[in-house]
């Protein structure tokens, strides 16, 4: 079976209580980009995207981002 | 070092955009008038050159100058349509839309006619050389075949145009992958 990467920021997200407008403001992309990220419909994520939502969210990479079959 | 902003100028790109549109109309009616007006020395000289007037007295008759002004027009309609192409790119680009595909698309059609209208500009003159001496009496008839550098240069310039739109097509396909990272 093929694995992919599944994106679980909303669940993290939620588990913050902190709303999508103030990470993409914090991290400097638009709610549009951040929604696209969350529903995983991106090719890639940026190191530098990456790290600044683990610094919003006090959380490390493998909290949002998850390899599954 | 400095160096000069990569950004076209607006007002450039729109003096360009107005000329090409000039250009695109009015040589195909320069060309019409040309060869239903022009004087025959004249239309001797285009093709054959000074040189040989003194054996082509004859004046070109009428069906000879329609013959010769639809020969032309080929080549020359080729590059108003190249021109209109490259008028739509330089449109685009005057609105900051540089890399769209449509923009690129017009780059590489204005090379596409370029290229045909260069070798038109070389197989055409050969054509009506034919036209203007096929009256005369057997022997006398001429056939130019004639490759002048400006014409090769232009055949290099649309094969660069050619391959910078190919890059361009490539370089799209990256910023749309890039566009899809977040």
């Amino acid at each position: 079976m093929p694995m992919e990467v599944v994106v679980t920021l909303d669940v993290m997200l939620a588990t913050r209580k902190v709303r999508s407008k103030d990470l993409a403001e914090f991290v400097g992309i638009t709610e549009a980009n951040l929604s696209l990220l969350k529903s995983g419909k991106v090719k890639g994520i940026r190191f530098e995207t990456l790290v600044k939502i683990c610094e919003f969210l006090q959380c490390e990479p493998g909290d949002i981002l998850k390899v599954r079959e | 070092m400095t160096h000069p902003s990569p950004k076209p100028s607006p007002r450039l790109t729109k003096v360009c955009e107005w000329l090409c549109l000039l250009f695109a109309i009015g040589l195909p009616i320069g060309v019409v008038a040309f060869w239903l007006a022009g004087s025959p020395t004249d239309l001797y000289s285009g093709i054959f050159g000074s040189d040989i007037m003194g054996e082509l007295p004859t004046a070109p008759r009428t069906w000879q100058r329609v013959a010769g002004a639809a020969v032309m027009l080929a080549p020359t309609i080729a590059l108003s349509l190249g021109l209109m192409s490259a008028r739509r790119s330089l449109g685009l680009f005057a609105q900051g839309q540089y890399f769209v595909a449509e923009a690129i698309e017009g780059l590489r059609r204005f090379a596409f006619w370029g290229f045909w209208a260069v070798t038109g500009s070389i197989i055409a003159p050969s054509i009506i050389g034919v036209i203007l001496t096929w009256m005369n009496a057997r022997g006398h008839r001429e056939l130019t075949i004639s490759l002048r550098p400006d014409q090769v240069l232009g055949l290099l310039v649309a094969g660069l145009f050619w391959i910078i739109a190919g890059v361009l097509v490539k370089a799209n396909g990256l910023a749309d992958e890039n566009r899809q990272f977040v």
